[in-house]
């Protein structure tokens, strides 16, 4: 019992229509419309509406994001006191992950020193700490989008010093599939706790 | 309406003296100068996390000697700064184009319930309040809306020195006794207009006496929590602090550290409203 080929056209075409309207940016606040596409949630952080730049050069919008469990820091190429720990800790996490959460969890890490780094000193991180292109993000943006995005977070960081160092508090923080914050953590003091946290936030259907 | 037209003849002299033939723009031009820090900070003059606003200079001043290696001035490159804050008629217009901004419509993340308090509906300021400043308006919202003239909020920096300029004919003591007389004043009903507050140089008005406003690094400069190592001055912000503090800085501008430090970023307050500022445009401009 197959459809008749108009009905498959037109199954066809309100998909197409539904996966355009969902990657049309969606406006703060505005009220879901009732049908099946996936919103962005209302406190999801990938409301915002702020371009980022990887890496490797490419443009990313937050909502880019969805679909995986996210871990996400605030740090800066040339961090010498916290951020090195941070993200130590985060690659410990990685490595004594499950197999099948490697697909279903990402760490995305932003810099606070959108001055200071650009997308060859995040590269250099990047191979510096051994971070795979498939599970690390790293992210740059504009001072104002970088402030707004830690503001959203909880993050607080304060001016550059002579040293060039910036203080932070180095928050590393769980969104889940559609950048809702789960959990925030001051440092991963039980690294057990997380790995089951992020089981539990990875296999969660929305 | 009296001191509408005192203003726009101030603005007229201001424009005049400045040799400027066009119309009074309503940003000002701040020229690059020293800011005084209300304490010692081991903060860079290069500092401020990728903005332009405060750059390391090519020829910068060697450290003033303060006690220790700490410094208590920071270079600020020149920059633009709306003559007034941004009034309630500003803001519905900005609203109109921007419905996601609206009272009703507010995103959580963005602002805490008090937005717009004073407002009546989506679209109705308190009525007779189009000239004053908007109050009850998020950081978020204060940043969406520079953003959108293709401004920004200024930093705490610039913001410090256009407010510690006077216009001409004013000393520093009688701005100070204004300052805190206004402080220890208690919230008035209505937010008074614009240009009912104090008068700058550079055609600037109202950075005290009329609302307090944000600034785009308001949470940077004493949020750094459990980071503390590095940052020498020690007695910041804690209840004897004050007696730390730098020289030839007043109190109230120590006050206003300590008022942003209480801020976060989606707090509505009835008396915090703000203006956008500018970049100094490239030469020739």
């Amino acid at each position: 019992m197959r459809p008749t080929f108009p009905f498959r056209a037109l199954l066809h075409s309100i998909a197409l229509f539904l996966a355009l309207f969902s990657t049309a940016p969606v406006a703060f606040g505005d009220t879901p419309s009732n049908n099946t596409t996936k919103i962005i949630p209302a406190n999801s952080l990938y409301q915002l509406e702020s371009e980022w730049k990887r890496d490797d050069g490419s443009a990313l919008h937050l909502a880019d994001l969805r679909g995986q469990t996210r871990v996400l820091t605030l740090f800066f190429s040339h961090c010498n006191n916290i951020c090195p720990m941070i993200t130590g800790q985060l690659k410990t996490v990685e490595r004594e992950m499950p197999a099948d959460l490697h697909k279903r969890v990402g760490f995305v890490l932003v810099t606070l020193d959108p001055a200071g780094d650009n997308a060859e000193t995040l590269s250099d991180y990047r191979e510096r700490m051994g971070y795979s292109v498939e599970n690390w993000t790293l992210l740059r943006g504009s001072a104002d989008d970088t402030r707004e995005l830690a503001n959203l977070l909880g993050v607080t960081y304060m001016l550059k010093q002579e040293n060039g160092q910036i203080d932070h508090n180095g928050l590393i923080v769980v969104l889940d599939t559609e950048g809702r914050i789960v959990e925030k953590f001051a440092g991963i003091t039980d690294r057990k706790a997380f790995l089951a946290l992020l089981k539990k936030t990875a296999r969660q259907r929305r | 309406m009296k001191t509408l037209a005192m203003a726009c003849l101030l603005i007229a002299a201001v424009s005049s003296t400045a040799a400027e033939k066009t119309a009074p723009s309503p940003m000002a031009f701040v020229p690059a100068g020293d800011f005084a820090l209300p304490f010692r900070s081991s903060l860079s003059s290069g500092v401020n996390d990728g903005d332009p606003s405060v750059s390391l200079t090519p020829d910068r001043k060697p450290l003033p000697s303060n006690r220790d290696s700490t410094r208590n001035t920071l270079r600020v490159n020149g920059f633009w700064l709306d003559r007034y804050a941004v009034t309630n008629a500003d803001f519905l217009t900005f609203i109109r184009e921007q419905p996601s901004f609206r009272r009703s419509r507010i995103h959580i993340l963005f602002a805490d319930p008090g937005y717009l308090r004073a407002w009546s509906g989506d679209l109705q300021p308190r009525p007779g309040s189009l000239d004053a400043p908007v109050t009850s308006v998020s950081w978020h919202a204060a940043k969406a809306y520079c953003q959108m003239q293709g401004k920004r909020l200024p930093t705490t920096a610039e913001w410090e020195r256009a407010a510690a300029s006077l216009a001409p004919g004013r000393d520093s003591a009688t701005q100070e006794r204004t300052i805190l007389a206004w402080y220890a004043r208690s919230t008035q009903e209505e937010t008074p207009a614009i240009g009912t507050g104090t008068r700058h140089a550079y055609g600037i008005f109202d950075l005290h006496g009329v609302i307090w406003e944000w600034t785009a690094d308001f949470n940077s400069w004493n949020g750094g929590g459990v980071n503390k190592r590095g940052v020498r001055d020690e007695g910041l912000f804690c209840g004897g602090a004050p007696a730390n503090a730098a020289p030839n800085t007043s109190y109230a501008t120590y006050m206003r550290w300590g008022f942003r430090g209480s801020l976060k970023p989606d707090y509505t307050v009835a008396t915090l409203g703000f203006r956008c500022a500018r970049d100094e445009i490239q030469k020739g401009e």
